[in-house]
């Protein structure tokens, strides 16, 4: 026989199920727009049955129900997706550390324009022309010190605005290193917290939302490897070397490069051994600093201090309008310190145009605006326009390529993140729907608690013993 | 698949974004009238047109060269014209000086006028263009020809070339040096001449006068060798230039065809991109639509 009372047990627990799920729905509509938040589902199951007690097979019919309850709270979400998710990213991180510094160098060299270093080459051979022609000329000499001057002067801002930009990305690397140490420490308190929860054989849903919010940061900065514990907690590796062990975080740090002024390396605290960044934000920083930045410098160097030798070479052996020989045209030896001789500033009619002592002789100027159309640099192979060209192009197909590696991308993690928002995101219709159903099995619930009262007050009050 | 209100929102966002980005592209590229701006747009085309805008201005230059030179030459041209008439009247006053029934009297007279011919031709040798000297080789700051106290007239130039570029590596001389115009001082210049013969007119020696009428003849060759020679050069100098010419349109059109727009397409283009550009918009508009809650009283 079962209790007279049983069904207001039954009723109760019917009224208390669809409350937390109502609960649960006013919850996910309440962080319909957080970010990284994954819908949560009340996922009731009956209660455990009541069988009869019967000494043999009991004359009732078979075990009865005694209501529902929600035995979880599931948390929608995708692990395999949040997995895709964190590798691209780190592609992503990359890709777009690249484009952006890239199209800054791009920037820099501000070519195809009036204003760049080419442009500067064709006027300073222009002006060379024009003295082997008039040699006597002191407004054409002058004309030659100017346009020298705007040439060694674009080099030379050119040369610096990008050792500007290496010194601002070692700057941004600190940046993101003390970001990826804040992440991970971070993810420890949390790692720390959801382990309690699991251990106690709950599921710390929002906790681990947050948790999978702040690794996904994490992935766009660095290449990492997750591999959850037995009790939820996430280890998190760069390259194999430990960074989130549970509870515990070894820190990056940033040691002064001995051999490069002003540069920093990252480091592990821990064995003192570098980072090795494969992937990430991060390594996109390190490439385009160490990388790309050390090449450009190095051919826009080359290029200077070969125009600086053979320049020198051709001048010093001419003779200026005042019968000087022996000057260097340039001083300094590369890109950074490549100048206009101070001695042909003073005094244009220094300027050697003349092969013999003689005003009207502008042999030696042709000849010097004649190596600007010899071909010199990659061992007598290319001219020093075509060599600058050459930069811009290599320049040109690197940012052509990290453009459309960005974009594509940011395609696919925004394709990936539409799959992880189809399974975690808050449909607010279907959240009024349900709302809508747990109310009126609410509702229902409650009826039956009003009927089985009117039947209990017939059976006690109105029945006549 | 299920589909929520937020994927909507962020497609309509990345939709919007995209289509901004296009136009944006487009409305660059329509302001500057160039295909690219950065050398990742078309890194072939850029390197293209550096060369192009290079190689533009190298023709620019040469054109100029050419025309500074023709105009050199030119001006050697009239001066060496003029040396040529003085040298024939020369030529007839010799003629007529070397008759022996002529009274001292004409002789004199033709000294007079051999001396300011003379004269005229020491101005000539003088000529200068531009502020240079055209005849004093590579001297060319100070007047070749200085005529001293006592009349004789001494050369300060040197036979050095001056020498203009045609093109890469190709150079021309283009000036007459005085030595070969007017003979070389050290044997005797048309000056020292013409005051030899002026003194001979003087002296009335006749087989000298006749002597000299053979001498001019050879100065006057001289003059008319020079002559087709600065013709040819200047003619050479022409074609060039006008290849050059051709060669920079060529040039031109190259570099127009790489980095300049298609105005008509591209405004087509844009066109096309605004209608989508309004129909994101308008998506927008009906993806922000009642959801249920609005039913719901």
């Amino acid at each position: 026989m079962r209790s007279t009372f049983a069904g207001i047990e039954t009723a109760y627990r019917a009224l208390q199920a669809n409350q937390l799920a109502l609960d649960i729905t006013g919850h996910n509509i309440a962080n319909a727009n957080t970010e990284g938040y994954s819908r949560q589902v009340a996922t009731f199951s009956a209660t455990a049955p009541y069988t009869n007690p019967a000494f043999n097979r009991s004359a009732t019919a078979g075990q009865i129900g005694t209501g529902v309850e929600v035995a979880y709270i599931t948390r929608m979400r995708d692990m395999f997706v949040d997995l895709q998710i964190r590798q691209e990213n780190h592609a992503l991180g990359r890709w777009t550390a690249r484009y952006e510094n890239l199209h800054q160098l791009e920037l820099i060299y501000n070519e195809p324009s009036e204003t760049g270093i080419a442009d500067a080459l064709d006027q300073f051979w222009t002006a060379l022309q024009d003295l082997a022609n008039r040699a006597e000329n002191t407004s054409v000499r002058a004309v030659v010190q100017q346009r020298a001057i705007i040439l060694t002067d674009s080099i030379r801002s050119v040369y610096e605005q990008v050792a500007q930009l290496q010194r601002d990305l070692n700057q941004e690397i600190t940046t993101r290193v003390s970001e990826i140490n804040a992440l991970a420490n971070q993810i420890a308190d949390l790692n720390e917290q959801i382990g309690k929860v699991t251990s106690l054989g709950d599921q710390a849903n929002d906790l681990m939302d947050q948790r999978e919010l702040l690794v996904e940061k994490l992935s766009k900065l660095t290449n990492i490897e997750v591999t959850t514990d037995n009790v939820g907690r996430y280890n998190i590796t760069i390259s194999g070397k430990g960074l989130v062990y549970g509870e515990k975080v070894t820190e990056l740090y940033l040691d002064p490069d001995l051999d490069r002024q002003g540069l920093v390396d990252v480091k592990w605290t821990d064995s003192k051994e570098k980072v090795q960044f494969k992937d990430g934000s991060v390594k996109g920083l390190l490439e385009v600093r160490d990388e790309d930045i050390e090449i450009y410098q190095k051919m826009i160097n080359d290029m200077a201090s070969s125009l600086i030798n053979e320049m020198n070479a051709i001048h010093s052996a001419g003779y200026g309008l005042d019968g000087s020989t022996g000057i260097a045209f340039f001083s300094g030896s590369d890109a950074s310190n490549i100048r206009v001789n101070n001695e042909i500033l003073v005094d244009g009619r220094r300027i050697a145009a003349a092969i013999g002592d003689e005003p009207g002789d502008g042999q030696n100027a042709l000849k010097m605006a004649a190596l600007l159309k010899t071909p010199i640099m990659n061992a007598g192979t290319t001219t020093y326009a075509a060599y600058y060209s050459s930069i811009i192009s290599r320049l040109g197909v690197d940012a052509q390529k990290a453009t459309t590696m960005k974009d594509n991308q940011e395609v696919l993690v925004g394709h990936l993140k539409d799959r992880q928002e189809s399974v975690a995101g808050v449909s607010l219709d279907e959240e009024m729907a349900n709302m809508i159903k747990f109310q009126h099995a609410y509702n229902a619930a409650a009826r039956i608690l009003t009927t089985l009262d009117a039947v209990l007050d017939t059976i006690i009050n109105k029945m006549a013993v | 698949m299920r589909v929520t209100n937020r994927m909507l929102v962020n497609g309509l966002i990345r939709n919007v974004h995209s289509a901004l980005a296009r136009l944006d592209k487009k409305y660059n590229q329509l302001a500057t009238g160039h295909e690219f701006q950065y050398p990742s747009d078309d890194p072939v085309g850029v390197a293209q047109v550096m060369q192009l805008t290079t190689s533009i201005k190298q023709t620019d230059q040469y054109i100029k060269n050419a025309n500074d030179a023709i105009l050199w030459m030119e001006s050697t041209d009239s001066a060496m014209n003029e040396f040529g008439s003085v040298l024939q009247r020369l030529k007839e006053l010799s003629i007529a000086g070397a008759n022996d029934t002529l009274p001292q009297e004409s002789r004199d007279a033709q000294a007079d006028e051999v001396r300011e011919l003379r004269n005229h031709l020491y101005m000539l040798a003088n000529s200068e263009q531009e502020g240079r000297y055209l005849f004093a080789g590579t001297r060319t700051m100070n007047s070749p020809y200085e005529r001293l106290a006592d009349g004789t007239i001494i050369y300060h130039g040197n036979d050095q070339q001056v020498r203009v570029e045609l093109g890469i590596g190709v150079t021309m001389d283009i000036n007459i040096t005085g030595i070969n115009a007017f003979g070389d001082p050290a044997t005797g210049d048309i000056f020292a001449f013409l005051a030899q013969l002026e003194e001979n007119l003087r002296t009335g020696n006749v087989p000298a006068i006749n002597e000299a009428v053979g001498t001019l003849e050879n100065y006057l060759d001289n003059s008319l060798k020079i002559r087709s020679e600065l013709g040819a050069k200047v003619n050479r100098m022409e074609m060039n230039k006008e290849r050059l010419e051709t060669l920079k349109l060529n040039y031109k059109k190259i570099l127009s065809d790489t980095q300049d727009i298609d105005f008509a397409e591209k405004v087509m283009e844009l066109k096309m991109m605004e209608s989508v550009q309004q129909a994101a918009l308008n998506v927008g508009a009906r993806i922000i639509q009642p959801t249920l809650i609005d039913f719901l009283r």
